[in-house]
């Protein structure tokens, strides 16, 4: 019996430590869960104001373009609660009986988008690319432009990216935020001229994605010692070229 | 008691003379910046603690002590860095990754293991500042030896306001640095001939005294 209880006291003492610690964290947290998304907020705006001139923005949830039609009805509608959810997926979709896929619906309005992208994260539908949101550029009533948020994989995991587009899916501008990369390497895509080999591709030339594709050996030097952080932004600046080539319909 | 300060800085250096936290010495010292900032956060965290495992020294048990000062450490470092992502954005852009590298930074167990879980708050105190200032300085050195050397730059904070963008060129140096230093291999170099330079001190001291 004393022998349990010597062995019973670490453990005891050790969960206690725990639970004050968790505790702790739990309530900072919950402090300051609020202001640092805040500040995410604003430098996010900062970043959008930088690449276009426009006053308000409005940021429109990422939803997938094609589902396969087995997928659609099998995953998707069957996720629904209630009828009016269902309506509308199926309003929201049109189905294409020659290739068995539903389409996003072009002429779909921003507010039916907007709730289009609530409803599929209700239903807990997580997107499988890496484009999580866009704000469409809105000149004298014509888009001319978006900018999106996309989420690329860099060496120290999820790198926030915003990237401005033409219609045509080219790179206008690009900049990294919130990463983790390493100070030194990968950290040096955040500053002012590494995102130019980025820009102007995506439309007719592709995004170099590998070290080759690189016009000059000064531009492969410079991403010599961070390629994952290289490559994780090439391949998040790809899958938003085709986002954005997706919504013009090209 | 002022011995417990000073150790750190010079006689019990963590970087040449107990060889601890030699990982992120490796890593950080590409540039100047990033050894001030990986100190400045060192010092904030093994600060905090030294003070909380010397404060619960009676309360942790012998057998499970290791695991306590991990939740500790982690428990600080996960604290300092929400606060600072919170109320200093600019603060945490620069130190942000090195804050969450210091749970691994084994300067921070060693002191808690060696040091804080035997001796008062007080000393643990002094403890924790002389041993971060000695690493912050042994850091700034091999960074400065590496940056000069490797690129011909000394990297600092840019200061907007006086237009200072934080670099300052070294003419020479800059056209034909030796690249080498400033990769690992060269980062192994540095530390290595450094530590040799210590011991040679250290040697010609001895032998002064006797």
């Amino acid at each position: 019996m004393r022998k349990t209880i010597e062995y019973l006291i670490p453990g005891v003492k050790l969960f206690l430590i725990c639970a004050v610690a968790a505790i702790i964290l739990g309530f900072i947290n919950e402090v300051t869960e609020p202001v640092i998304k805040a500040t995410q907020k604003e430098e996010q705006e900062k970043a959008l104001k930088s690449m276009f001139t426009q006053k308000n923005w409005q940021e429109v949830p990422a939803v997938p373009f094609t589902f396969k039609g087995k997928d659609f009805e099998q995953n998707i509608l069957k996720r629904c609660r209630t009828k009016e959810q269902k309506q509308f997926l199926v309003y929201s979709y049109d189905f294409d009986s020659n290739k068995d896929t539903y389409r996003l619906k072009k002429d779909l309005s921003l507010a039916d988008r907007k709730k289009l992208g609530q409803l599929l994260k209700n239903i807990g539908y997580r997107g499988t690319g890496k484009v999580e949101s866009y704000f469409p550029v809105i000149r004298n009533q014509d888009v001319v432009g978006y900018a999106l948020k996309i989420i690329g994989n860099g060496y120290g995991g999820a790198m926030t990216i915003i990237a401005g587009y033409n219609t045509d899916g080219s790179i206008k501008a690009v900049k990294l935020l919130d990463n983790l990369e390493t100070p030194g390497l990968g950290k040096k895509a955040e500053q002012p001229g590494y995102m130019k080999k980025f820009i102007g591709t995506g439309g007719d030339t592709p995004v170099p994605v590998v070290k080759t594709m690189l016009k000059s050996q000064k531009e492969i030097d410079a991403v010599t010692g961070a390629s994952i952080t290289f490559m994780g932004l090439a391949d998040a600046l790809r899958d938003g070229s085709n986002f954005v080539k997706n919504i013009e319909g090209k | 008691m002022l011995k417990e300060f000073t150790k750190g800085i010079f006689k019990e250096n963590p970087v040449f003379i107990i060889l601890l936290g030699l990982c992120p010495t490796l890593a950080v010292s590409t540039q100047v910046v990033n050894a001030l900032g990986m100190g400045a956060a060192v010092i904030f965290v093994l600060l905090g603690s030294n003070i909380f495992v010397s404060l619960l020294k009676d309360f942790i048990p012998e057998k499970v002590r290791i695991p306590c000062y991990i939740i500790i450490i982690a428990s600080f470092v996960t604290i300092v860095d929400l606060v600072m992502r919170a109320y200093a954005p600019s603060l945490s852009k620069n130190l942000g990754v090195f804050v969450q590298l210091i749970v691994v930074n084994c300067i921070i167990l060693g002191r808690a293991e060696a040091f804080a879980n035997k001796n008062t708050v007080k000393s643990s105190v002094l403890d924790a500042l002389g041993m971060s200032i000695g690493f912050t300085l042994a850091l700034t050195l091999i960074a400065l030896i590496r940056e000069v050397i490797g690129t011909g730059k000394i990297t600092l904070l840019a200061i907007n306001a006086i237009g200072f963008d934080g670099v300052i060129t070294i003419p020479y140096l800059h056209d034909s640095p030796i690249r080498m230093i400033g990769y690992p291999a060269g980062a192994l170099l540095v530390v290595g001939l450094l530590k040799a330079l210590f011991n040679w001190f250290e040697s010609r001291k001895k032998e002064g005294a006797s």
